[in-house]
């Protein structure tokens, strides 16, 4: 009898995963065909087919421009939203994000210190201009690589999952303070360098800036993929969790490490996008009524790709010339879109109280 | 065959650099097919050893052995397939469904993207047929009630095939039917093999269901013994109601509150005596078989005959015989 | 100070009627018989406020690295007793007084140290207020310091804006020298304008650089724009009607100047290495691969401060005898650019 439940289980799940995967085909193309730049849809075809000589103005935006960014967009959306998945999973917290470790000041602050002090540090050239040279990302990865590593020593002796939620609170506000110190006693220009940098960027990887990219991106994913059945045994508590013979310790270690792995890459190549690691798997529970990571691992791959390319699509403002900063349109769209989600399902049931 | 025993065990926790010792020298040890019930009052390490022995908690000194290993020899998977439990917590996200959470029991043994195999498949049907809940496989957690949910953790315990099962209060916060049946299930558990290990309050629980039970007390040895060898020898008296000695142990209830009001004889159908002398008794009478009694009752086909000086009169309930007596 | 020598140079007659109290360009100021106005002290203001000067100032303290070519270009730098964010300074002179002391910091960062400010004992605040708050000029004023508003970066055009040495002329009783000034100025910028009227082609040209994923470039009517229609060149934006600046996506700026002749003004890029890593995409362009792309960074100090920043709006004509020295090199051979150099 359980088995025939499985079997029909198994092949809902398939048709809903080879139906989400074709939506993501469908919003890539979408995500390609518009832009600033009025594309005629007849060119983005030809593109797609492979038909057009290397020469054309529109080749070009399409190839080196709209698909790095749709990649680009594709890879951060899955790898924010299961960022957030693990951190709220670990912490029991549905209010936790990727960042909830510190993990985008810390790289703020690496960029700050980039941006601000480097003519004090003698630079040869002034970094006023920013978001593409390998310093700055250098920079904003050693940034949070340097607060993962506080984390992690701090998490094999802290037995409490709490304490290192506010050990990562304070760390982040920490960095905070120091950014802001350093804009105090900067220079206009740098500061406007600064905050082009916070508004977050998803269409300025280069090709080779992109391989690197996705390399570690899809290492984070699989990475996570792996830890799904940990996860799920991490939800009934971590008493549970080890009667089952999960090593709470190490488990926890290498969650903390494919977070920031994930959300420390996507932050020093993009930018801190905000929001969307938190909302995601809100949405994907409320969307499909589970919480087995096993399934909602891939779920929110799929869905965080196909959010982030509607939203960069929109942030596009195609048509016009203007185009939003990505982490104005996730906040100003997600938000509601949440809302609107909590209003209408009428069986949210998030903690457990009977 | 012992499924596990210990050697001296002392446990308890460590603040700081001192050791808070619980209970000291344990010796104590389950075999297969038995059900054993742990008693103590709150706070004299009950939970502590649970943990202790499923390897959640280091013991201070002494040895825990699983099948005669050390308990410290098993790796945490390898430990997993040895012992299940039972706890109180409560998962975190309340969308799991059912089945998904007794799919959890096999993760000692599914692969690492969790895919569960024929023989996964076949024990968490064994445990849902054991447990009687097939009907509730696609519901959610929060869609469950008390006696369901305990019912649904106890079936994830024996989808994990472990020899040992050990569990924490599990018949708190249940009702009566739901409480019966668990204790069937634990029952017909044990009937097939396992151990079981329970830590309760319950009186019930531990006196019907249990082969043997262990009792932790404050500053003195443990007491293991079987329950009616230690109600007479008034141990459970001791470790469960030191204050206070006026619980009566075969009935479960507060003896004898209040004594004023004389004695009264009382005869007839075993049952309805049963009940009547409880009612009476909670009123302040003393029951007993003195023929010099003033009162005489004589209960019969549901006929309550009082008979007390010259008077003699009848009553068809337990409610009218009280408030004439008042 | 040189202004430039060219043979078989036409004189202007227009230069010896031309009064101190007309003002050509500058629409922002003007100079009456006995007061100065400035007409729009802050962007957005809508009352213009009158200044009267008693006496010449001699303790003076301005606040933009733009307003020191004028005190030099008149003299006056030795009036200079504070200024505020001194790290950015390219005029030598001046550095070597702020070394010997004669001149203080007041704050850092274009932030100004109130109590430092009033150590300094300046007897005229030279301000200007983006449109923001100006609490801190308030209290300036509160505590007795006399306060005179510069906004001529609201200036439309390039000549408008350098006039304002009128401004300064006026303040110090300098006029004559200012006029002086200013009118050869005005003379060597139409002759050197003069020059491309009659070019056959007018390469285009497009600026800027990009943060993130943003490209910032002038607008169709800012301040650099214009001198590229002077200089012989079409700006590929020359339509856009902003005097300010242009936020655009990368893309658009590919599309429609992927083919432009020049790449003018990439803010602190100094060589095309860096270029390409800032973003591998630069090099779509063809002023990129054909190497035309020139940079305002030829005069740079030690601190980093730009000349450019800091004179160029008080020399138009050098900036438009660059930008024909690049666009149209045939018609200026002989001449060194001043400002700015190519991006090797």
């Amino acid at each position: 009898m359980i088995t025939q439940y499985f079997d029909t289980s198994i092949k809902k799940w398939r048709q809903l995963f080879i139906g989400l995967g074709l939506l993501l085909i469908v919003l890539f193309a979408l995500n390609i065909s518009l832009g600033s730049v009025d594309i005629p849809l007849s060119s983005v075809i030809d593109f797609i087919l492979l038909r057009t000589p290397v020469d054309n103005s529109w080749h070009l935006i399409l190839a080196k421009f709209r698909l790095p960014k749709a990649l680009t967009a594709t890879l951060v959306g899955g790898g924010l939203g299961i960022c957030g998945l693990q951190m709220q999973t670990l912490f029991r917290n549905p209010m936790a994000g990727p960042f909830i470790l510190g993990i985008s000041s810390g790289s703020g602050l690496g960029v700050a210190l980039i941006i601000f002090l480097g003519v004090e540090a003698g630079l040869l050239f002034e970094l006023s201009v920013i978001a593409r040279s390998w310093i700055m990302v250098c920079a904003a990865a050693l940034g949070s690589f340097g607060i993962l590593l506080a984390i992690i020593l701090a998490s094999v002796r802290l037995k409490d999952s709490v304490t290192l939620l506010i050990l990562g609170l304070m760390l982040g506000t920490a960095s905070s303070a120091l950014i802001n110190i350093l804009q105090y006693f900067s220079q206009a220009t740098n500061i406007q360098a600064y905050l082009m940098w916070s508004f977050g960027s998803l269409g300025s990887l280069s090709w080779n800036e992109l391989m690197i990219f996705s390399v570690i991106i899809s290492i984070g994913m699989i990475m996570s993929i792996g830890l799904s059945k940990s996860l799920n045994a991490l939800l009934l508590g971590a008493n549970y969790a080890e009667s089952m013979g999960v090593d709470l310790k190490i488990i926890r270690v290498l969650i903390i490490i494919n977070t920031s792995l994930l959300a420390g890459t996507i932050t020093a190549f993009c930018g801190p996008i905000a929001f969307f690691g938190l909302a995601m798997p809100h949405i994907a529970r409320m969307l499909f009524n589970t919480t087995n990571h096993l399934l909602l691992t891939p779920l929110i791959i799929l869905i965080g790709g196909i959010l982030m390319l509607l939203f960069d699509t929109v942030s596009q403002l195609p048509g016009i010339e203007a185009t939003l900063p990505i982490n104005a349109v996730t906040a100003l769209i997600g938000a509601p879109f949440v809302v609107y989600l909590l209003l209408r399902k009428k069986n949210i049931h998030y903690t457990f109280d009977k | 065959m012992k499924l596990m025993h210990t050697q001296s065990l002392t446990i308890g926790y460590t603040e700081g650099r001192t050791n808070k010792v619980l209970q000291e020298n344990i010796n104590l040890s389950l075999a297969s097919g038995e059900i054993i019930s742990l008693m103590g009052q709150n706070g004299v390490g009950k939970t502590t050893f649970i943990k202790t022995l499923s390897g959640l908690h280091k013991g201070i000194s002494g040895s825990v052995l699983h099948q005669d290993r050390l308990i410290d020899e098993f790796s945490k998977s390898a430990l997993a397939k040895q012992i299940s439990v039972v706890l109180t917590e409560k998962p975190f996200a309340a969308h799991l469904s059912v089945i998904e959470l007794i799919a959890l029991g096999r993760h000692p043994y599914s692969n690492w993207l969790g895919r569960l195999s024929t023989s996964d498949k076949q024990a968490i049907d064994v445990a849902m047929n054991q447990t009687n809940i097939n009907y509730l496989a696609r519901k959610k957690l929060y869609q469950l009630s008390d006696g369901q949910f305990q019912k649904v953790m106890i079936a994830r315990a024996l989808a994990q095939e472990t020899d040992l099962i050990i569990l924490d209060e599990p018949t708190a916060h249940l009702d009566l039917s739901n409480k019966i049946e668990i204790m069937l299930l634990l029952k017909s558990i044990a009937g097939n093999g396992k151990g079981v290990l329970i830590a309760t309050h319950d009186l019930q629980v531990s006196l019907q269901l249990s082969d043997r039970l262990w009792l932790f007390n404050f500053n003195r040895p443990v007491l293991d013994g079987c329950p009616e060898d230690l109600i007479l020898q008034g141990a459970i008296d001791q470790t469960l109601f030191p204050v206070n000695n006026n619980i009566d142990l075969t009935t479960g209830t507060v003896k004898r509150l209040d004594e004023r009001k004389g004695n009264v004889l009382l005869q007839g159908d075993p049952t309805m005596v049963h009940w009547t002398a409880q009612a009476l008794q909670r009123n302040g009478y003393a029951v007993n078989k003195d023929t010099n009694s003033l009162i005489s009752i004589n209960c019969i086909d549901c006929i309550w005959k009082l008979e007390s000086k010259d008077t003699s009169t009848s009553f068809d309930s337990i409610k009218d015989l009280l408030m004439h007596l008042k | 100070m040189l202004l430039g020598c060219e043979k078989n140079k036409p004189i202007n007659k227009l230069h010896e009627t031309l009064s101190s109290q007309s003002l050509v360009y500058a629409t922002k100021f003007n100079i009456q018989e006995d007061h100065l106005s400035v007409m729009e002290p802050w962007p957005g203001s809508k009352s213009a406020i009158d200044y009267t000067f008693e006496s010449i100032p001699q303790r003076v303290v301005v606040t933009s690295t733009t307003h020191l070519p004028y005190l030099e270009l008149l003299g006056l730098e030795d009036k200079l007793v504070g200024f505020v964010g001194t790290n950015n300074i390219y005029s030598e002179k001046i550095n070597g007084h702020l070394k010997s002391g004669k001149i203080v910091e007041l704050g850092i960062n274009g932030k100004i140290n109130l109590e430092l400010l009033l150590a300094s004992q300046p007897d005229l605040v030279i301000a200007f207020d983006l449109g923001g708050e100006s609490t801190t000029l308030d209290k300036i004023v509160e505590a007795g310091i006399p306060i005179v508003y510069n906004s001529d970066f609201l200036e439309e055009t390039a000549l408008g804006r350098a006039e304002w040495i009128k401004f300064f002329g006026y303040i110090f009783d300098e006029r004559k020298i200012a006029d002086s000034i200013f009118s050869s100025m005005v003379e060597r910028y139409q002759y050197l304008k003069s020059l491309t009227q009659n070019v056959t082609e007018r390469p285009s040209v497009f600026s800027g650089v990009v943060y993130g994923d943003t490209w910032f470039l002038p607008g169709g009517k800012n301040w650099s724009a214009q001198f590229i229609k002077d200089a012989g060149g079409t700006y590929v934006w020359e339509d856009n009607l902003s005097s300010g600046w242009l936020e655009l996506s990368f893309e658009t700026v590919l599309d429609r100047a992927r083919e432009a002749r020049f790449w003018i003004g990439v803010a602190s890029i100094n060589t095309r290495t860096e270029l390409m890593a800032q973003d591998a995409r630069y090099e779509l362009f063809e002023a990129y691969q054909e190497q035309r792309i020139y940079n305002y960074n030829k005069r740079i100090g030690n601190n980093g401060g730009f000349d450019f920043f800091e004179s160029a709006y008080a020399r138009p004509d050098l900036v438009l005898a660059d930008l024909i020295r690049i666009l149209h090199p045939e018609l200026l051979p002989n001449h060194p650019t001043y400002y700015f150099q190519k991006i090797l």
